[in-house]
């Protein structure tokens, strides 16, 4: 018999055994059968005010207001309890409890308080047994009467130049290569689509109204019917692919500079282009102004660089300034303004063409630049940025008042309404100041 | 009369098969690795040095499976202007296999007890060699290591059939010690239960006898313990312990006792056991109690470690009886597995959005564990007579482990100046059941 030895040898003692191994298999084995990883999303809600965020309003303006209500698990309607509060800018709402009961979508009106640039409107969601599950923002911007009112939204917070035509009123301005055109308020703005103005980087504008742009690729377009119509002028450096450096002087000559090509200009809005002698590209680029003589004056963005001439740009002769002069300004009294930035900032005067020059005005800013917009005149006054230190006021150009410290400026526009637009030196937020008087 | 078998051939020669589970060890300890089944067979031949001691070798063919889940969201469509930090969505497993087939050659040194089933501990290295591997892991061309070396430890019992075949059931556990690959720290290893059949008395002893020897009748020196029952441990580490709650998991396993004196008995073995804790409170871990502001989860989970405990333990027999007994002792507590496991439930923030989720946890936590843990045990209990020459013995043990189970990789803090004490200790009280059974000793 096969078996006969083991049927001999302790039978119950080999089953036991036996058993004992599977029964253990079995208590190891159990314990790993477990349900794998998963998610199962047991309820979403979301809550979004239609209205969008950050809208411009005037003071004390009522905005009606509706809150979607989204379930995203499910298209069940679930009653919540939405308490409105007004946190931030004053004002009220006029319903500061719903319950939305099996509305989808609930409306409000909020009326914003009169003293306060910022606004915010919160609305805490509740379920209906009063448990609290999220809140959500809708905030405003209401812009006011003689206070600076900062903004960092876009388009206009990243604006990089502007140009106004105080004659047709219209104000054009560029930011992140777009050109936008002033709406019906002075900080509402809408976007110019005209083509030819492609990738617009600087915009000026003449006496007779004409807007010029020069563009990212070198091209310099105009519009003569106030932002309109575009059309290209002919092309300052033919093979110049990049940008160029534009200034429109108070004679309508258009000027365009650009490192190792000669400078040029065009009597004619841009038809033809005429070299500018005495290798006046060495100077960089810079300001231009015709005086009733015909003597031109110039100074480049490079330091010290004041030439006149007086054979209408073809040779040019250095005038000396004081110190590290790097702007300037001719007044309709036909006196000559230097800004230097030689250890701080300082105003100079010249009433004998550079001959003698008269300190003004000094402060010590916090950092110095190549200075854009530096002299802007409004009505009688004009308005000096300094840039790192603020705004300056003068009716004279003699005499100075500080009109705002702000030593994070760098340029200051004002537009066709006489609105100031003051930028800060990181490109991100502006300033507007709407003087009532 | 009870008999045992006596087994005089030197050299045995078998066969074995079966089915191996994949446990890859290290890695990710997000997501779960399955349990996955893969063929295994070999050849051994084994050398009877006398009737407990042997040496084994072979070669081995086995082919591991693995497959890893964790998951992504699907964020799905939303209203316009919509958005929100945390994105609601359906969550899909996202599962990811591969598999890698292996010409082993185990080297084994054998501790056998000569009852009927002979009850085999082995444990021994392995030299193994890639033959075949996926040729795609998560999504990569993937270039394993084409070798591998590690350890084997076995257990198993043998059937004698005739005289010259015998029938084995083993199970093995083995462990690699190489990344699978040099950007992974993740390291081969399985369980695998086979079946074999064994020739034997290729060469036989000097005295011949294959014989099954009639035992005497004198009271036994040696005697085996099947022991199982429930381990009831928590968390008796330094920080936040009363957080934590009580894990249950089982304890199984084999003591060999052997009477020192008419009081005094010295007891080893191996037991298989499940320890952890539980923890149900608010947390920004899954499996243990921590939060920086708000806690994220609301967790309801079990960390569990599974270990291969080896006691050395005195056992003390006081009245004339022998029914009472004390044991005491250290232990070895050898990492086998970890895992974490349970529900978690949370609410993303997001202004204007509300959202609740449950997400079944699963993590594999064997990369954060140390390989190893000391402690000391002591138990009391009583045994009585059970079907004449057994014994059934009951006992209460209370273990306590020593030191931070956690690997200092999982908790970098405690290097730090700010260690505030260890995050988890493991302790336990076992109500342990065992069967004594008896084994003589051939004269």
């Amino acid at each position: 018999m096969v078996f006969n030895k083991l049927q001999n040898t302790a039978p119950k003692i080999r089953k036991f055994g036996l058993r004992i191994l599977i029964l253990s298999s079995f208590l190891v084995v159990i314990p790993l059968c477990s349900p794998d990883p998963s998610i199962e999303l047991l309820e979403s809600y979301s809550f979004i005010f239609e209205n969008q965020q950050g809208q411009r309003y005037n003071p004390g303006e009522k905005i009606d207001v509706a809150l979607q209500i989204y379930n995203n698990k499910e298209p069940v309607v679930t009653p919540f309890k939405i308490v409105f509060t007004v946190s931030e800018g004053g004002g009220s709402i006029a319903r500061e409890t719903v319950l939305n009961e099996d509305a989808t979508r609930i409306t409000n009106e909020w009326t914003l308080g009169p003293n306060s640039l910022d606004h915010k409107l919160k609305a805490d969601i509740f379920r209906a047994n009063g448990e609290y599950m999220t809140s959500v923002f809708l905030t405003a911007l209401t812009l006011r009467e003689n206070e600076w009112d900062a903004v960092s939204e876009k388009p206009d917070g990243t604006i990089t130049d502007l140009a106004a035509d105080t004659v047709a009123g219209v104000t054009l301005m560029i930011s992140n290569g777009t050109l936008y055109r002033q709406g019906e308020k002075y900080y509402l703005w809408e976007k110019v689509t005209h083509p030819v103005p492609e990738s617009p980087r600087t915009i000026e504008i003449d006496s007779r109204g004409t807007f010029y742009v020069s563009t990212w690729n070198g091209e310099i377009v105009k519009s003569s019917d106030h932002g309109v119509s575009w059309q290209k002028c002919t092309k300052p450096y033919p093979d110049n692919p990049y940008y160029v450096f534009m200034d429109v002087a108070n004679d309508d000559y258009i000027w365009v500079f650009k490192f190792e090509y000669p400078t040029v200009f065009s009597s004619d809005e841009g038809v033809t282009w005429q070299t500018a002698g005495s290798s006046l590209s060495s100077f960089g680029f810079g300001d231009v102004f015709r005086l009733k003589s015909g003597t031109l004056l110039f100074h480049g963005s490079n330091c010290c660089s004041l030439n006149r001439s007086d054979d209408n740009g073809l040779t040019w002769t250095h005038i000396t300034t004081p110190g590290a002069s790097t702007k300037l300004y001719v007044n309709d009294r036909e006196e000559i303004f230097i800004c230097n930035q030689d250890g701080g900032f300082a105003i100079f005067k010249s009433t004998d063409m550079g001959v003698t020059f008269t300190m003004l005005f000094g402060c010590f800013p916090q950092f110095g630049t190549t200075m854009d917009n530096i002299f802007n005149k409004w009505d009688d006054y004009y308005y000096i940025l300094v840039p790192g230190y603020g705004i300056l006021k003068s009716y004279d150009l003699d005499h100075y008042e500080v009109y705002w410290i702000n030593n994070e400026l760098n340029n200051l526009f004002i537009d066709h309404n006489g609105v100031l637009i003051a930028r800060d030196w990181n490109n991100k937020t502006i300033y507007y100041r709407n003087n009532s008087d | 009369m009870y008999c045992t078998a006596g087994w005089s051939q030197k050299i045995t020669a078998g066969y074995y098969g079966g089915v191996n589970i994949s446990d890859i060890h290290g890695g990710s300890i997000s997501g779960k690795w399955k349990f996955k089944p893969g063929p295994v067979q070999g050849l051994y031949v084994d050398y009877s040095i006398n009737r407990i001691f042997g040496v084994r070798t072979g070669i081995n063919y086995s082919t591991l499976n693995y497959e890893h889940i964790s998951g992504y969201q699907d964020y799905g469509y939303y209203p316009p202007d919509y958005i929100p930090a945390f994105l609601p969505g359906p969550y899909y497993p996202f599962n990811e296999f591969t598999d890698f087939s292996f010409i082993s050659f185990p080297a084994l040194v054998r501790l056998s007890v000569p009852s009927v089933p002979r009850l085999d501990l082995m444990a021994g290295i392995y030299n193994a060699f890639l033959v075949d591997h996926s040729e795609f892991y998560n999504n990569i061309d993937y270039k394993p290591s084409k070798y591998d070396f590690g350890l084997l430890y076995s257990i198993g019992l043998t059937l004698p059939l005739t005289d010259r075949l015998e029938a084995s059931l083993n199970t093995r556990y083995s462990t690699g010690s190489k990344g699978i690959d040099k950007f992974d720290e993740t390291r081969h290893g399985s369980m695998d239960f086979t079946f074999g059949l064994a020739w034997k008395g290729i060469l036989k002893s000097k005295e011949g006898n294959d014989d099954y020897q009639v035992q005497d009748s004198i009271p036994e020196k040696i005697y085996l313990i099947y022991t199982g029952g429930i381990n009831a441990s928590w968390n008796s580490g330094d920080r936040d312990k009363e957080r934590y709650s009580v894990n249950y998991g089982p304890s199984l396993g084999l003591l060999v006792n052997y009477r020192l004196s008419g009081q005094t008995s010295f007891r080893t073995g191996v037991t298989f056991d499940v320890t952890g804790y539980s923890l149900r409170d608010s947390s920004d871990s899954f499996n243990r109690y921590i939060f920086s502001g708000e806690a994220y989860y609301h967790v309801n989970t079990k960390m569990s470690v599974d270990y291969l405990t080896i006691p050395l333990l005195i056992s003390f027999h006081p009245g004339s009886g022998g029914r009472v007994f004390i044991n005491t002792g250290p232990f070895v507590g050898i990492k086998l597995n970890a895992r974490c496991k349970g529900e978690a439930y949370y609410n993303p923030e997001s202004s204007g959005t509300y959202s609740r989720y449950r997400r079944v946890v699963y993590d594999d936590m064997e990369g954060a564990i140390k390989n190893n843990n000391f402690g000391w045990i002591v138990e009391g209990g009583l045994a009585t007579p059970l079907f004449g020459r057994l014994a059934l013995e009951c006992g209460l043990q209370f273990r306590r482990g020593f030191g931070e189970i956690y690997d200092d990789t999982y908790l970098p803090e405690n290097g730090s100046f700010y260690n505030e004490g260890t995050v988890f200790e493991n302790s336990s009280v076992s109500l342990r059941i065992g069967v004594r059974v008896p084994v003589k000793v051939v004269k």
